[in-house]
This record gives structure tokens, C-alpha cells and sequence, in this order.
């Protein structure tokens, strides 16, 4: 009954989006496009989203009413995954990430059309191409979820506890076993699982609107200012949603994954966070083309360019070309995708190619030291930056595939190529807003960047005086303070000028200056996560101190770093999925009890390999982090590490994404609820 | 910046030389600095990657296999081996691992070469191509 029900959403959402792609495009090329067209388009939006929402909530149903006779719930479900889990299920595997993957595409066109025909907005056929672009990406991901990645096939044969046969005809005699294995025990041990895939989608499936504006655009010869600024709007919205997303997956895998880290360059981390870095590209050197008419083509690429990632990324993790401990299914999805990377990317570049002639030719650098100079650095950094990143996770397969010989490509590799890049993006950071544009003059820039450079001095000075001299963590406090410095500084001169002009004081004025450039100040705010990212990731990296198993017995203690670890006794706590053997440790400092920190091992009836959860003893100077590794009555074996200014990245991250929102928010144009209404937020107020 | 004249000219030549002093402080302290005492053992097992488990290296990893290594590890850092020696023996001993930081050999030469590839062709064009000769039209002065 339901698998009907999800078979039904799944091809009607699949013809919509076909029906979209077809009239979008006919709305397009017809100059005065005909209300009739306009209806019709606005009508296969609607099915669309409304069939893709359907599609989640048969999923959602199944889950929850425990229908096994859907393959997707007797593969990935068990009547005793607790809630949230239940729910955050349909999105735990292949095939329910492609239903929701589907319905974040389907919530983005809706977004677009209502934006592109909200009160005030100038209807445009650069609009009406764009939607074309999305429905036709639509055809594809709705393809897969009626072929290769059905969660709505019936189940005709059952095992014990999966389903062994099943018939993507809704009609099929359908048999279910009595219960499944349920999720795979990683993905239901915290909270942030079920709310980090969603934000992380969110981020992904968003590069395809700026895509499908830059392939409107080639496509109807509109090159110009228009599609530039529908592309940088919607890739901050997908921007905002990514860091986020990156941010909350380094948090789950900090406190979920029990390894003590939180960022291993695991390929499908480098799949999330190469799009971010040429999004961010693209961020930065569309400002470039707004101000100054500059990189049209270079942006052409990098919308492309970050789509096109967001697609390998997913061929990545989801077809098991990898294994990493994030690739947790193999199907007969990796060749459509593959597929489906290799048409994006020569259609797209091919289009590019044949549209060279009308990208206007650009006026030129006056001089590389200036503001657009500034954006030039940052492209060139962050996209070798993707560049290292590219091919340290691709040379592996590559090498394999071609030579059959094996080569580790880890994180040694990727700490060394990315540890100076990011050093240099730093200091571009800092140094860019105190930069004007078209040339920049040492008279005028000097007197804006020499406190803020002191300032940096001085806070490595203090460093060193009074924490380390570790010359990792001093450069990036420096670089990170000079980086916050440099922003401070223009807002506070910016400020006195304006108190100036209107004989107020300064600090008053800061709220106005702020307001009136939002995205320059939100841009600003990004900065210092950034810098506050830095130099949380230089302590934990370089600070930490770390203990290797030692076996403890109830009873025994160990000093570490300034603390005292009491093991005081194993409990362990069965529910209907998992047997959780939990260690009590006590931890001491100055003959004084802290804290508590509980390390657990889980055994999960349906996986052999017992998973740990950390017990983490958080302050505010650092985490101390403590897992096992075995557990039981008579001993357990413990590590223990400590991270410095952890919370700090965190803090950093959101900050970020934070900035992001914040320039979103002083957008001129009104949207009366208008972006995203599937997400039920709106990206500021 | 308009700061009276006075404090201008002051700025003038302390600011540079204040900011040079900060800078040398920082820079003599650094370079003075004893390098960090890492555990030998660890530093060592980063390298190398756990082959029971997947994409982590033998000193993160909480499998028994990548104890096993570890001990294996300290044993030969007690008997005094050179980083290079224990590398090469526990390669052996372990067939199945693998080092997480490539060895830079013909082939995987390009492992480095194409991000180079990527920064010299990005220095050529902003050099070259997207700096040019100001137009003559134009008022504004090349440096």
C-alpha cells in the first residue's frame, strides 16, 4: 500500500520535473514569454514539490508504522530504532538520501520561482532557464529513485531479518519480515546525525541553482551582471547551509566517532568541502565581476565547477568506490552517477566553450595590488587549495584503476599541502578589505593596516609569553588577530567618519555602518570564524597531549596531564538494539573531584565491530576526551587525550555561517517568505 | 586617517620600528624555541594507515590490529632503530598496511604537480594575461 503510494510520488515528481525542463526551457526561448507558459511552469513546480514532499512522507510513514514489506524500511529499519532515529532512518542510506536529496532540489525550485515572481521582481527568461536547468537535474535524481535507488521496491522474499527479493511493481504479492536490522549503529548514536545530513543536502543540492542560472545564462547568450547576481545570491544561500553542515559533521565526529578527531580528510569530508572552497571562490570573485565587469568566464567556471564536485562527491561516497568508514553502501547507483558527472560536466564545458566568443572580453588590472588584486590571490589559493584536495582523494582510485599498484594518499599528505595554503589565505584575509580598489598605494594602505598589524604582533607576543612557543599555534593567533584586526579597524574608522559628518559619537555609529553594507561586514564576520576556526585547529593539532591504552582496573588511577583518572566501575545498559557496557571514570584536578566522564562501548545485535562513544569532560581552557577500547568487569582499556580550545572551531564554524547569513539577510530586494519555504526558515529576517 | 599632523609625523617612524621590534620578538623566540617532544611512537603511527580499519592510521585507531602495530612500534624504538628502519620493518611484518603519506616517487609525481600545475598557470594569468598594458584611453598609470 505504501510502497504504491511512494511509487506513485516517486513518477509523478519524475514526470514533473521533465515537464518542467521542457517548459521551462520553451518560457525561456520565447522573448515575450506567454502567461500559458508561465502557467504551465508554474504548475510542474508544484507537482514537482508537492510529489517530492509526498515521496518524504510515505518514507516517513513506513518508517513509523513499521512497514516491512517496503525494501527500504525491512533493509534500514528496526522496531526498536528509538526516536529521533526512526526518522532520521529515511535519509541513513542510499536510497532514502536520494528521496531527500529529491525533495531539496524540488523545495530549491520552488524557492526560485517564487523569488523570480514575487511582487516587484522583473519576470525574466534567465529565470525561466534556470528552472529548465533544475527540472532536467531533477529527471535524473527522480531516475535514479525509479531504477537504480527505489526504497519503494516490494519485498517478495524475506529473511529473517532483511529483505532478500524485491519487484519495483507496487502490485508484487508483498511479504516483509517480522522486523529489520535497523540503521547502521554509527548513525544512531547522537542527536547531531539526524540534523547534519539534512543541513549538509541543503548546501549540496543549493550549488544547483547557481549552476542552472550560469547554463541559462551560456545557454541564452545573457552574459552580464544579471545572472551573476541571481548565481551569488543562491550560492550564498547553499554556502551558508554547507558550512553549517561541515561544521556540525566535524562536531558529530568528534563526539560520536570516539577517535578523538574530528577531521580525518576521509574522502566523503573532502567530497562536502571541495565544493565549499570553489563556492567560496565564486563568492569572492563575483565581486570582482560586479564591481569592476571583471572574470565573467572564471565565474562561469566555478558555478560549474562546484556543481560538478557536489556530483563526484556523491559518486564518491555513494557508490563505494571508497571505502571509509562514511561509504556504508555499494549499489549499481556509482555507474549512473559517474555517468550523470561525465554529461554535467562536457555539456557544461562543452556549452562554456561554444559561448567563449559572447562572454564579454574583460577590462584589465590596473594593478594586482589592489582590492581586485586581493580577490585574484584568494581565487588562485583556494582553488589549488581544491585542486590538493582533488587529487589527494582521486589519486588513489586513479592509480589503482590504471596501474593496479596501491598507494595511501592521508592525512600526513594533506596536513603538509594544506597547512601553508591556509596560512596564505590568511593573511590575504587580512590584508584584502584594507586594500581599494584599482590600485592600491602603500600611503593608503599603510595607515589602515599598521595598529591592526601591531595588535597581531603583540597578541603572538603575548602568546608566547604566557602559553607557548609552539610556532604553529603563535602564527595563527597571529594571523587570525591581524585578520580580525583589519576588519575592526575599517569599521572603526568607517564609523568616526560617519560620526564625523554628522557630529555624533563614533561607537554609535558602528550599528549604521554595519547595516548599510551588509554583505561586505557579513563577509567580515566569516573572516573571523574563519580565523577563530584557525586557531582552535592549530592548538587542538599541536597542544594536545595524548595517553595510549592503559588497562585500569575498578580501583585504579593514572595521572595525565594535570588530571587524575579514577576508573570507579563498569555499568551496562541493555536496550531492545544495543548492549552499552559504560565506564565510570572520575576525573580529579587539585584533589578536587571535576567531573565524570563516561566512555562506552555499544555492541549493536546486527554489527560485530562494538562501536565506542567518547566520554568527554568539557572547560573552557580545554576537552579532555576519553574512549575504550575494550570494557569489561575486570579492567578496561582507556585512552585519553586532550583538546585545547575545542569548542572554539565550533564557535568558529557557526560564526561562518553565521557571516553568511548575515549578508543574506541585508539583501535589498523583499521576499516575503519567499526562499526556501520547505526548510521553514527564512536566512535572517 | 586624519590625525593631526603631529601625531603623523610621530606615527611616522615609530609605528614601523614598533612593528619590527614585535616582529623580531616573535620571530627570535620561535626560531629559539625547543622543537615540540612529540611521542616517537605516535608520530610514527600517524603515518601509517590501520589496514583492519578504514582510512585511519595505526596510532588513531582503537582496533586490536592497530594495537598490535603500535606495540610492534614501541618494541622497535626500545631497541634504538632509526624512523626510516621502523617504517621499512613494520612494512614487512605487516604486508597488508600502507603508508598514509605518499612517498614521492615517479609515480606519484603528479600528486604534487598538477595543484603546482594548477598555482603557476593561475600566476601566469594574472600576470600576463589579466594584467595588461593599460589601453591608451584610459587616465590611470600601470606601475
Amino acid at each position: 500500500m505504501l510502497s504504491l503510494a511512494g511509487t506513485l510520488a516517486v513518477w509523478t515528481a519524475l514526470v514533473a520535473a521533465g515537464w518542467l525542463a521542457v517548459a521551462g526551457w520553451r518560457a525561456a526561448r520565447d522573448p515575450v514569454a506567454p502567461s500559458a507558459s508561465i502557467v504551465s511552469l508554474r504548475r510542474s513546480v508544484l507537482v514537482m514539490v508537492l510529489a517530492a514532499l509526498g515521496a518524504m512522507v510515505v518514507l516517513e510513514a513506513a518508517l513509523l508504522a513499521n512497514d516491512f514489506t517496503v525494501s527500504y524500511v525491512a533493509n534500514h529499519h528496526s522496531r526498536h530504532t528509538p526516536f529521533p532515529f526512526n526518522i532520521a532512518t529515511a535519509w541513513a542510506a542510499l536510497e532514502g538520501s536520494i528521496v531527500l536529496w529529491g525533495l531539496v532540489l524540488a523545495a530549491y525550485a520552488y524557492a526560485v520561482w517564487r523569488r523570480a515572481t514575487a511582487r516587484g521582481a522583473q519576470p525574466d527568461s534567465l529565470d525561466w532557464g534556470a528552472l529548465a536547468a533544475i527540472g532536467a537535474v531533477g529527471v535524473f535524481f527522480f531516475g535514479l529513485m525509479v531504477t537504480v535507488a527505489n526504497p519503494f521496491e516490494v519485498c517478495t522474499e524475506a529473511a529473517a531479518r532483511s529483505c532478500t527479493a524485491s519487484s519495483p511493481l507496487p502490485f508484487s504479492r508483498a511479504v516483509g519480515p517480522a522486523d529489520g536490522l535497523g540503521p547502521n549503529p554509527l548513525l544512531q548514536n547522537h542527536l547531531l546525525m539526524a540534523i547534519h545530513p539534512p543541513l549538509l543536502y541543503l548546501g549540496y543540492v543549493g550549488l544547483t541553482v547557481p549552476f542552472a542560472y550560469g547554463i541559462s545564462a551560456l545557454a541564452l547568450r545573457r552574459s552580464g551582471p544579471a545572472w551573476l547576481r541571481r548565481s551569488g545570491l543562491w550560492t550564498r544561500v547553499a554556502w551558508v547551509f554547507l558550512t553549517a553542515g561541515i561544521t556540525l559533521g566535524a562536531w558529530w565526529a568528534y563526539e560520536v566517532l570516539g577517535w578523538g578527531g574530528y577531521w580525518a580528510w576521509d574522502p566523503v569530508e573532502n567530497a562536502s568541502f571541495m565544493p565549499w572552497l570553489v563556492a567560496t571562490a565564486f563568492l569572492h570573485s563575483s565581486l570582482v565581476q560586479e564591481r569592476r565587469g571583471m572574470l565573467e568566464a572564471w565565474n562561469f567556471v566555478l558555478v560549474i565547477g562546484a556543481f560538478s564536485l557536489t556530483i563526484l562527491g556523491t559518486f564518491l561516497t555513494r557508490s563505494g568506490v571508497i571505502a571509509s568508514v562514511h561509504s556504508f553502501t555499494q549499489s549499481a547507483i556509482g555507474p549512473a552517477l559517474l555517468g550523470f558527472l561525465v554529461v554535467v560536466t562536457v555539456g557544461s564545458f562543452a556549452l562554456f566553450a561554444s559561448r567563449a566568443q559572447q562572454i564579454s572580453s574583460p577590462p584589465r588590472l590596473e594593478s594586482l595590488s589592489s582590492r581586485e588584486g586581493g580577490f585574484l590571490l584568494n581565487n588562485l589559493l583556494l582553488t589549488v587549495y581544491a585542486m590538493v584536495v582533488l587529487t589527494g582523494t582521486l589519486y588513489p582510485l586513479a592509480l589503482e584503476a590504471f596501474t593496479g599498484s596501491e598507494v595511501g594518499v592521508g592525512r600526513p599528505f594533506f596536513d603538509r599541502m594544506a597547512v601553508p595554503i591556509s596560512f596564505a589565505l590568511l593573511l590575504a584575509m587580512g590584508i584584502g578589505p584594507a586594500l581599494p580598489w584599482r590600485v592600491a598605494r602603500a600611503r593608503v594602505v599603510w595607515p589602515r593596516v599598521h595598529l591592526p598589524l601591531q595588535i597581531a604582533l603583540a597578541a603572538g607576543v603575548l602568546v608566547i609569553i604566557t602559553a607557548t612557543r609552539v610556532g604553529y599555534v603563535v602564527m595563527a593567533v597571529i594571523a587570525g588577530s591581524w585578520v580580525v584586526a583589519v576588519a575592526a579597524g575599517r569599521l572603526l574608522s568607517q564609523a568616526r567618519r560617519s560620526a564625523r559628518s554628522r557630529g555624533a559619537n563614533a561607537w554609535r555609529m558602528i550599528p549604521g555602518v554595519v547595516r548599510s553594507d551588509r554583505g561586505f561586514w557579513g563577509g567580515q564576520l566569516a573572516h573571523a570564524g574563519v580565523a577563530l576556526a584557525a586557531v582552535a585547529i592549530a592548538c587542538t593539532a599541536n597542544l594536545s597531549q595524548s595517553l595510549d591504552r592503559v588497562e585500569m582496573a575498578p580501583g585504579d588511577r593514572v595521572e595525565f596531564a594535570g588530571y587524575e583518572l579514577v576508573h570507579t566501575g563498569v555499568s551496562t545498559t541493555r536496550t531492545p538494539n544495543r548492549l552499552k557496557s559504560t565506564a565510570h571514570v572520575e576525573v580529579w584536578k587539585d584533589e578536587r573531584i571535576e567531573g565524570l566522564a563516561e566512555p562506552a562501548l555499544s555492541r549493536f545485535e546486527t554489527s560485530a565491530l562494538p562501536i565506542a562513544t567518547p566520554g568527554i569532560h568539557h572547560t573552557l581552557a580545554q576537552d579532555l576526551y576519553l574512549s575504550v577500547t575494550r570494557i569489561d568487569e575486570e579492567a578496561i582499556t582507556l585512552r585519553a587525550a586532550t583538546a585545547p580550545l575545542q569548542w572554539v572551531l565550533w564557535l568558529g564554524g557557526l560564526t561562518c555561517a553565521g557571516g553568511g547569513l548575515y549578508s543574506l539577510a541585508g539583501r535589498k530586494r523583499r521576499r516575503s517568505g519567499s526562499v526556501r519555504p520547505a526548510v521553514g526558515a527564512r536566512p535572517g529576517g | 586617517m586624519a590625525d593631526p599632523a603631529g601625531r603623523r609625523s610621530l606615527f611616522g617612524w615609530v609605528s614601523p620600528l614598533l612593528t619590527l621590534a614585535l616582529a623580531a620578538f616573535v620571530v627570535v623566540s620561535l626560531t629559539t624555541a625547543d622543537p615540540v617532544d612529540r611521542d616517537r611512537a605516535e608520530r610514527i603511527g600517524k603515518q601509517v594507515r590501520c589496514p583492519a580499519c578504514e582510512g585511519e592510521s595505526i596510532a588513531e585507531s582503537p582496533s586490536s590490529y592497530a594495537a598490535d602495530m603500535m606495540g610492534y612500534v614501541r618494541e622497535m624504538i626500545g631497541e634504538g632503530r632509526s624512523d626510516q628502519q621502523i617504517l621499512d620493518r613494520l612494512m614487512a611484518a605487516y604486508p597488508r598496511s600502507q603508508m598514509l603519506d605518499p612517498p614521492f616517487q615517479t609515480r606519484t609525481a603528479l600528486l604534487w604537480a598538477l595543484p603546482a600545475a594548477v598555482l603557476v598557470t593561475g600566476l601566469f594569468l594574472a600576470f600576463f594575461r589579466l594584467r595588461k598594458p593599460v589601453p591608451p584611453e584610459s587616465t590611470g598609470e600601470a606601475p
